[in-house]
């Protein structure tokens, strides 16, 4: 029961605050109404989820062998460690979060922690902002060739843009579900008691991450979405398919990654391709605050959990 | 065809691209009988009926332009463009704007004034008018390009940049002819001093015009 809640928790807080990264441009522009693209989002992300979750769901899973217990309180961790710093206003990675939970309470009980796959998912960690950038430089130039293409009329553009937020949208909410779900689900399915087969942990984690949109994404998703507006509409597009695309292929690889910090390295290699100062101390500061602290912080709550529980084992 | 399709305009923007078209053509209109007034005014150097109905005729395509702007305006902001081509057609739109109301002032003068130009400023001045309402054509021309497609508008950026030029140089020279001349009293000069620069001041108004299109067409080259 408390292992169910602190999946629902992650999953709502995930699908709460990721959702701006997905339909964020087009609902701050007023390109579709905050209730379409909430319905739009859950349905997408549970597809993906179902659709090319699993490994993720496998990685989560193997990082390190845990009793029902020490799932309950990795993952209570990622889940408080994911609130806390968010309503701090601290930028925060819930795959960083679930990362850090697990291994601090492996290292604390002197569980064999995965080394090969801790290397992996960190290795994809750092590989996903710059690979985003990559995109974002690679994705301007070939939609540039298309957009050429077009007798590029005011409307046509305007057109072209309105369309593209909404397939790129749904395309992003694909690729969030199929990235993401395994920071929800990868511990449910892990934990004996359950038995879960993994399309149904699959299944599970994109029902709560589409409960989390549903239910708390509109404000996050009307402001974190006006902070890609002013990159001006064909720049969101590349944003949104070089970011989407990024978290596509680590789903894929099969490791959860932060798609906040994607749309941060999508950012910059705009801001390479148009010579452009948008790289700032903030955007660096984010990505390595997703990077070091959350995992840390995360980890940090888990072992107090850990020792509270052994000083007063009613806990 | 499932492309074309994708690329259809949705109702909203088709209106706002229809109601454009009519604000254009209101301004043409006002260019038209702003013409017709000065020539009036030329013929008889006196403020008649006809230019009074030429005048008021100006005014009312004024106020209509103004009517049709926020109308255009309050679509697009109830979801007909994402923000940026918002941002562009709303300061084309009110850039635009300042050209008819331009043209009502220079009637107004003329009539509030009951200003009498001295014969050796008439010719002069019908090319001061002709050359700054070629300007206002030239937005107009500009301004459908800018819609349309992008084929032609540096060209067409030139040719208001060379308007205002003229209209700045001929100005010039009939401010600095005012003031040489023993014909007139100083009240007279500073009278028609401030009618030819409220004239020139249109084709100035065109050129910022222009300087913004170069702006906003520069965001659709990839």
């Amino acid at each position: 029961m408390w292992l169910i809640t602190s999946s629902v928790v992650l999953g709502w807080g995930l699908g709460a605050n990721d959702a701006a990264n997905v339909f964020g441009a087009a609902v701050s522009s007023q390109v579709l109404r905050w209730g379409t693209a909430a319905v739009l989002t859950a349905a997408f992300v549970t597809i993906g989820a179902v659709a090319q979750g699993a490994g993720g769901v496998h990685t989560v899973g193997s990082v390190v062998e845990q009793t029902s217990v020490q799932a309950v309180i990795s993952m209570f961790a990622a889940g408080l460690s994911v609130l806390v710093l968010t309503t701090l206003k601290l930028p925060v990675s819930t795959s960083q979060a679930v990362i850090g939970g697990l291994v601090s309470v492996g290292l604390i009980t002197g569980a064999d922690v995965n080394g090969q796959v801790l290397v992996k998912v960190v290795t994809c960690w750092v590989g996903t902002p710059i690979g985003a950038a990559v995109f974002a430089v690679i994705f301007y130039y070939l939609l540039a060739m298309v957009f050429a293409r077009f007798e590029m009329t005011l409307f046509t553009y305007d057109t072209l843009v309105r369309r593209g937020l909404v397939v790129l949208g749904i395309y992003a909410a694909y690729s969030l579900g199929a990235n993401n779900v395994g920071n929800v689900s990868g511990v449910l399915y892990q934990a004996e008691s359950f038995d879960l087969s993994v399309t149904l942990a699959c299944l599970i984690g994109g029902a709560f991450i589409a409960f989390g949109v549903l239910t708390y994404s509109k404000n996050v998703m009307r402001t974190v979405g006006r902070g890609l507006v002013p990159l001006d509409g064909f720049c969101a597009l590349v944003v949104m398919l070089s970011s989407a695309a990024t978290i596509h292929v680590y789903a894929m690889v099969g490791v959860p990654v932060s798609s906040s910090q994607a749309v941060v390295g999508a950012v910059i290699g705009i801001a390479f391709v148009k010579g452009l100062a948008l790289l700032n101390r903030g955007m660096v500061v984010r990505v390595l605050f997703g990077w070091i602290a959350t995992p840390l912080v995360a980890g940090a709550i888990a072992a107090a959990i850990y020792g509270l529980r052994a000083i007063s084992p009613m806990l | 065809m499932g492309f074309l399709s994708f690329l259809k305009q949705s109702p909203k923007q088709q209106y706002i691209q229809g109601e454009i078209e009519n604000y254009l053509s209101l301004i043409e209109q006002c260019s038209d009988h702003f013409v017709q007034c000065i020539e009036d005014y030329l013929t008889k150097i006196t403020i008649t009926d006809e230019f009074m109905a030429w005048a008021h005729k100006i005014q009312e395509f004024e106020s209509q332009g103004d009517d049709r702007r926020r109308d255009i305006e309050r679509v697009m902001y109830a979801k007909g463009l994402i923000p940026q081509s918002r941002g562009d057609v709303l300061g084309l739109l009110e850039a635009m704007d300042r050209l008819p109301n331009r043209m009502a002032s220079v009637v107004q003068i003329l009539y509030t004034e009951n200003i009498s130009l001295p014969p050796r400023y008439q010719e002069d001045f019908q090319n001061l008018a002709l050359i700054n309402v070629e300007a206002v054509r030239e937005t107009v021309l500009l301004m459908r390009s800018f819609i349309q497609a992008l084929e032609g508008l540096s060209e067409r950026i030139q040719r208001i940049g060379e308007e205002e030029s003229s209209s700045d140089s001929l100005e010039r020279r009939l401010i600095y002819d005012l003031f040489r001349t023993d014909e007139l009293t100083d009240f007279q000069r500073i009278i028609l001093r401030d009618l030819f620069l409220e004239v020139g001041a249109i084709s100035d108004f065109a050129e910022n015009f222009a300087d913004r299109v170069g702006v906003c067409s520069v965001k659709r080259l990839f």
